[in-house]
């Protein structure tokens, strides 16, 4: 994610004054990102753009009330992260979850673009970790926010970010392991450009 | 608290070596712990298996899609927020000032207790002390350099080239401030957009526009290439950069650190190695030093396979790719005649990644066979071979272009400079599909006209906006 601090902060304060036209800004700026989050956590995309919304709507709802005493993605992901709880809530867990419709997951092998399976098989790996390694998983390696950052917009401690994201590694290595993207398989990705 | 999963039990000090890896590789790590992190891998073989490991791992996290929003959300926020509350939740607040008012002294409780209306409170960071404005960057602006060239340390430097020193010499004019012509030419375009973006002590905020601060420095070195390749027009801009990756250098002669150590440093040096014959000025001596020391790191670091891997240190497996940079690196060296024609260094090296490609068939990533058309790997070893004065290994690396060099893009709608760039220099062209795809991405207007976003690229995911306009600028100027 673009380190895109500083006009967010700027924008968040003018929305705060009044300006809509900056609040757009920030909506614009996130919005990828936040469907993206929801769709890797396990939603729809359907259910990732509700999702997404309903965390800009909570973000405009706090627009007086920010400080910015950290990164301000922290701030947006700690919101997303209520977000999600609460329709996990209100929908008894029953938020739909990509694999069950994904027509990507019924053409398997079809398509020859590259790492499709690879793609495919990752999916699945994220959606078997437990939630709150996933969370980890995300905001580390997709969102880019340290374990520190994490930490604050998970509300947990920095070592159980450590701890979670050392038994998510050891979950999706022996994924990879089990399914056969060793060195020998064709599909097996470089780790560099 | 979130409470999604139980509390786990304490790492031990190896189980939290371990889980630092994905932080180290991503350059998140702070210098205590990248130095525990390194040194637990020089002897530390689990610590390696597990490292190479979790490189996979994080690389497989990365072929996962990338998705975009499909309706226009601002509209739908915009809707919701606007829409006024039922009566009930409109007498809410009303209820809760009667609240206020029956309790005295209410005040510190109305403090912890949500108010009416809100849904639940979030864990936001604790408030910033008033008058806290460091927490406020100013939004990144950089300053138009021809305005300063009076107060810059380089501008001397670039007036005193002499032009007919060097054929490609830069003119004597100094800075140039690029001008709405340059946006006609895709390339060109993307210089002018590095050379704005350019900070005055010659290096770019690689963080700021999306890239990780692990593969900075070889990003600044592909930024420099690209403003050399679109010609002379930013000789200041230029001197500035090759100052800036100087002072970036270690004092074992490396650049860069961390997992991409040896990326960064055969980038960094090919790109000095650019500059060094175009820009013969004043401190010309020190840039030959720079290369010099550069290049006696890429011979001591060198594995005795003859290849090099990630970190650049004895237990580092080779793999072709790190290899393949520094062996541009030792060519461009040697066609300066800044590498002895007696020095092994280039030969081993050249062999190593000749046994990487066997018959010319595939290529070996490590131990990893690589068969794949989209994949950049066959192209730049082909490219090492290429000048090679083995026949045998010029014959291979015909071999793996005819297979390896289809004339588009990886994927529809999506660009692949970093492979095209290798498959430019091969073929001393490239391909109109790849063209058309830049252009259709290149940002046309406003303070970002010429860039290309990060997203829209192969790898730009991590190099950023600077990484895939410059690798896109160099691909494209071929």
């Amino acid at each position: 994610m673009p380190d895109t601090d500083a006009l967010d902060v700027a924008d968040m304060q003018a929305t705060a004054n009044g300006d809509r036209a900056a609040f757009d800004r920030i909506l614009l700026r996130h919005q990828d990102f936040l469907v993206n989050f929801f769709r890797r956590l396990g939603a729809c995309q359907g259910m990732a753009e509700d999702l997404t919304q309903e965390t800009f709507v909570r973000l405009y709802k706090w627009r007086t009330r920010y400080r910015p005493a950290a990164r301000f993605v922290t701030f947006l992901f700690t919101l997303a992260r209520h977000a999600w709880a609460d329709a996990q809530r209100k929908r008894g867990r029953r938020i739909a979850m990509a694999t069950a419709w994904d027509p990507e997951f019924h053409d398997r092998g079809k398509e020859e673009t590259p790492h499709h399976d690879l793609r495919l098989d990752m999916q699945d790996a994220l959606l078997q970790l437990e939630e709150g390694q996933r969370m980890v998983v995300l905001l580390n390696t997709f969102e880019g926010l340290s374990y520190a950052e994490v930490g604050t917009a998970l509300g947990i401690p920095e070592g159980t970010v450590k701890s979670r994201m050392f038994h998510a590694m050891r979950k999706l290595r022996a994924y990879l392991s089990e399914k056969g993207y060793d060195d020998e398989h064709p599909n097996a990705p470089a780790s560099a450009p | 608290m979130n409470t999604l999963t139980p509390p786990l039990p304490p790492l031990d000090p190896e189980a939290e070596l371990e889980a630092l890896l994905p932080a180290y590789f991503q350059g998140q790590t702070t210098e205590e712990e990248t130095a525990r992190v390194e040194d637990a891998l020089r002897t530390s073989p689990p610590l390696q298996e597990a490292a190479d490991e979790v490189l996979r791992v994080l690389d497989a996290l990365q072929t996962l899609p990338r998705h975009t929003v499909t309706r226009s959300l601002r509209e739908s926020v915009h809707a919701e927020l606007d829409t006024p509350l039922p009566l009930r939740e409109r007498l809410r607040p009303y209820a809760a000032a009667a609240l206020f008012l029956l309790l005295a002294g209410g005040f510190v409780w109305m403090q912890a207790f949500p108010r009416a209306g809100q849904d639940p409170v979030p864990d936001i960071p604790p408030l910033a002390d008033a008058g806290d404005t460091d927490a406020i960057r100013p939004p990144h602006t950089p300053a138009p350099y021809a305005d300063n060239a009076d107060h810059d340390p380089h501008a001397h430097a670039v007036a005193h080239v002499d032009p007919s020193g060097d054929l490609r010499a830069p003119s004597t004019e100094g800075s140039r401030t690029p001008t709405p012509e340059d946006t006609r030419d895709p390339a060109r375009a993307a210089a002018a957009w590095l050379a704005r973006t350019q900070r005055q002590d010659g290096s770019w905020d690689i963080e700021h526009y999306g890239g990780r601060k692990h593969l900075a420095v070889g990003v600044q070195g592909l930024a420099l290439m690209a403003l050399l390749q679109s010609g002379e027009e930013y000789p200041l801009q230029v001197v500035r950069a090759v100052d800036h990756l100087q002072s970036l250098q270690n004092e074992d002669g490396s650049f860069g650190g961390g997992g991409a150590r040896m990326y960064n440093h055969g980038i960094a040096t090919l790109a000095l190695l650019h500059a060094y014959p175009r820009y013969p000025l004043p401190g010309t001596d020190s840039h030959y030093r720079s290369i010099a020391r550069g290049l006696a790191f890429t011979s001591r670091s060198q594995g005795a396979d003859g290849g090099w891997g990630y970190f650049g240190t004895e237990v580092d497996a080779s793999n072709t790719a790190v290899t393949a940079w520094q062996i541009l690196a030792l060519q461009e060296a040697r066609r300066l005649g800044l590498l002895p024609d007696d020095a092994p260094v280039l030969d081993t090296a050249l062999a190593f990644l000749q046994r990487q490609a066997g018959d010319g068939t595939a290529v070996r990533y490590g131990n990893v066979l690589v068969r794949q058309q989209t994949d950049a790997m066959p192209v730049m070893t082909a490219l090492c071979l290429l000048q090679s004065d083995d026949p045998d290994a010029r014959r291979i690396a015909q071999a793996l272009i005819q297979t390896y060099t289809p004339a588009d893009s990886a994927e529809p709608g999506r660009l692949d400079p970093y492979r095209m760039w290798f498959v430019g220099r091969t073929h001393a062209g490239t391909a109109p599909p790849f063209r058309r795809a830049l252009a259709r991405t290149q940002i046309e207007d406003g303070i970002d006209a010429g860039s290309i976003p990060a997203l829209t690229s192969d790898w730009g995911h991590i190099g950023g906006t600077v990484y895939a306009t410059a690798m896109n600028s160099l691909a494209a100027s071929l």
